[in-house]
């Protein structure tokens, strides 16, 4: 892995869990594993909130079937992830 | 890419054509057209109405080179893009019908939102189903062990070859669509809304609710599975040959300000949408903005689809004032999609008109007895409160009947029924329940509980047992069928409803749950499992509650009473010492006003 995606990779991460650690988490500790559903006091429109941020801050377009397939906080980084590098 | 206009040389009528494909037959004559905005505020689609029918009448001849039946249904993943408009509009001229399916997601809602397209699309019978390309997979999915003549995304249906038949005639009494009133996956009701039907009704809104101009343009973020963002947003303004321009409902959801943005640039005249959508835009508005729009054009903003409370709307009218916003604007009304759409509407250029009443009375006999908040104050008497929705459109009877189907007189609460041109002809495929719902001499038992007082409707109460959250309409068995699901929560185990959310004048949505396990850590983890469940399917947030068996309360009959279930949950709370607030004279009577529901269960 180049230290570009590396970076890319943490920048994301970090990203996440700055605007997620605003919402209540059921476990103690927020981190990767965190599954967004089941964890987190998260609704939809808190959801939407989040979602706006991470396009601001990456200049990307998150379609809303992306969501489909997202259970933790690493899944959502993945897509985020795969959005920034398909970048126009 | 410039949006079409907003007025032209052609003659506003205003729907007076028997059939859609009519209506959109004399529009397009004219140049006004709908336009389509994206997050960033751009315009990225138009077509004139011209433009639309001669894609519409193309398409059609493609769907009809299918062999389709007369009347097959076509399913139509309803994302907010021209395809959809283009699709439906291709229905009406090919004598199908469209059935518009929901393009919603939430945090890992794959398997659930399949499970609702399968069962909607198996409930109507399509034959045809459409998906935009970032939907299709899903779409495949649902359809895979379907016997479907075609599956396919608008490049597909694209690529077929036309039809060399004549289009077919339309009569104004076959069907013009299917608009399924929840996104129930297990019991999909799905409303038929015949040619004739759904114009009388638009016609009675143009005419009377909305007395549209001929300077009127429309502008919305309702999603289009939505009733009234498929009738008042995408038939209306065809019908009345205004343009109309669209934001993404996600787009709307992340960036409220743009739709705001968007009715500035346009001039727009008129716009609907729930309280919380309001809320939503009024949070978001900086005073920096509100200066730089223009928003002394909007003269109709139509309040609906769920409670109405003053003060969401008093913030965005506040927050929105230095735009030229007037808050005589608001427009309550009270509709659904058994009736079309619109059922009444308030006064135009009129402020709220709010009812206080006795709510004991209420409580007690169900009467409304109006008083002065002020002096029911100083004698310590309890107020409720209900917004005025204003007169029946015209072509509507209605009756207020009690529990034995006796008419009730002014100021008494009971079941609203109505009758009328715009009244839906079934559920399709349900005789159980249209039968249930609809007597046989016209008259419609809407579930919603109401009075009269004056010739102005104030509706107090929900359908029965319907939980509406952020103005969707969620069905009770939906979530109860998740906690039946769990191993160890019977068939008899659960009952949910929604109950005031004491922090944002929300509902939240309660599942209350029969269970037998005494481990703590299985008891945490079934809690657990149906919240997380609930939330990917629901994108809701839902209180949980495990009680020992024989806690719910059946009627008579054996059913579950939802109403008393709700009445006891809220027992408990009080008990355990979760109170329940003494509600202030100025917060919605949304605990007492249920009382009449109990009459009815």
């Amino acid at each position: 892995m180049s230290h570009e995606t590396q970076d890319l990779d943490q920048e994301i991460m970090q990203t996440l869990l700055t605007h997620l650690a605003r919402f209540p988490t059921k476990s103690d500790e927020l981190n990767a594993q965190t599954d967004l559903a089941a964890d987190m006091n998260i609704d939809s429109v808190n959801m939407m909130e989040l979602l706006m941020e991470v396009e601001d801050t990456f200049d990307i377009s998150f379609p809303l079937n992306m969501m489909a397939n997202v259970n933790t906080v690493q899944d959502l980084a993945d897509q985020i992830k795969q959005l920034v590098e398909n970048r126009p | 890419m410039q949006a079409t206009g907003s007025s032209h040389a052609l003659a506003l009528r205003r729907a007076d054509f028997p059939t859609l494909k009519e209506a959109l037959d004399y529009a397009a004559q004219g140049q006004t057209g709908v336009n389509f905005y994206n997050a960033r505020g751009e315009v990225y689609a138009s077509a004139t109405y011209r433009d639309l029918k001669r894609d519409a009448v193309a398409l059609a001849r493609r769907m009809l080179g299918l062999g389709l039946e007369p009347g097959a249904r076509v399913g139509l993943v309803a994302e907010t893009s021209p395809h959809f408009v283009r699709f439906f509009w291709a229905c009406q001229y090919a004598g199908l019908v469209p059935v518009p399916l929901p393009a919603t997601m939430h945090i890992g809602g794959h398997a659930g939102y399949v499970a609702q397209l399968r069962g909607l699309i198996e409930n109507c019978g399509a034959s045809v189903a459409m998906a935009p390309v970032e939907w299709m997979s899903f779409l495949e999915e649902a359809t895979a062990d379907a016997a479907l003549t075609f599956v396919g995304t608008p490049d597909d249906f694209d690529a077929l070859d036309p039809s060399v038949q004549d289009l077919p005639s339309i009569a104004p009494d076959s069907i013009a669509y299917i608009q399924y009133t929840s996104g129930s996956t297990r019991f999909p009701r799905g409303v038929v809304i015949d040619q004739a039907t759904v114009l009388a009704n638009i016609r009675d809104m143009a005419e009377h609710g909305l007395k549209m101009a001929s300077d009127d343009r429309f502008g919305s973020w309702l999603p289009f599975y939505h009733d009234m963002g498929l009738v008042a947003f995408i038939m209306m303004p065809m019908a009345t040959q205004r343009s109309v321009d669209f934001l993404g409902t996600q787009d709307f959801a992340m960036r409220p300000r743009k739709w705001l943005e968007m009715m500035s640039a346009n001039r727009t005249t008129i716009t609907s949408g729930p309280p919380f959508g309001y809320d939503l835009a009024a949070m978001r508005v900086r005073a920096s903005d509100a200066e730089k729009w223009d928003l002394s054009a909007l003269r109709v903003a139509c309040v609906g689809a769920e409670m109405i409370n003053p003060e969401p709307l008093q913030r965005f009218a506040e927050a929105l004032a230095p735009a030229g916003f007037k808050s005589t604007a608001f427009l309550p009304c009270y509709g659904m999609a058994e009736c079309s759409l619109g059922i009444s509407f308030a006064g135009l250029d009129e402020e709220l008109k709010i009812d206080y009443v006795d709510a004991e009375n209420m409580q007690q006999d169900s009467v409304a007895n109006p008083l002065v908040p002020e002096e029911a104050l100083k004698a310590k008497r309890r107020v409720s409160r209900f917004v005025d929705c204003g007169a029946l459109l015209p072509s509507f009877d209605i009756a207020i009947r009690d529990e034995n189907g006796n008419d009730l007189p002014e100021r008494h609460a009971g079941v609203v029924h109505l009758r009328g041109p715009s009244v839906m002809s079934r559920y399709f495929k349900d005789e159980g329940m249209t039968r249930e719902t609809l007597s046989a001499d016209g008259w419609l038992d809407t579930g919603d509980i109401g009075y009269l007082a004056n010739g102005r409707l104030f509706v107090t109460g929900r359908k029965k047992d319907m939980i509406i959250i952020h103005g969707r309409n969620i069905w009770p068995e939906d979530l109860e069928y998740i906690a039946k699901t769990q191993p160890g929560v019977n068939y008899t185990d659960a009952a949910a409803f929604s109950v005031p959310s004491e922090k944002d004048q929300q509902e939240t949505a309660v599942l209350v749950i029969q269970c037998r396990e005494r481990d703590e850590i299985k008891r945490a983890r079934l809690v657990k499992t149906i919240a997380s469940l609930v939330r990917s399917e629901f994108g809701i947030d839902c209180v949980i509650e495990l009680v020992p068996t024989r806690t719910l309360p059946r009627t008579s009959s054996g059913k579950l009473a939802r109403a008393r279930a709700r009445l006891d949950f809220l027992g408990r709370r009080r008990a355990a010492g979760a109170e329940v607030k003494p509600e202030p004279i100025d917060t919605a009577p949304v605990d007492h006003d249920r009382a009449p529901i109990r009459n009815i269960a």
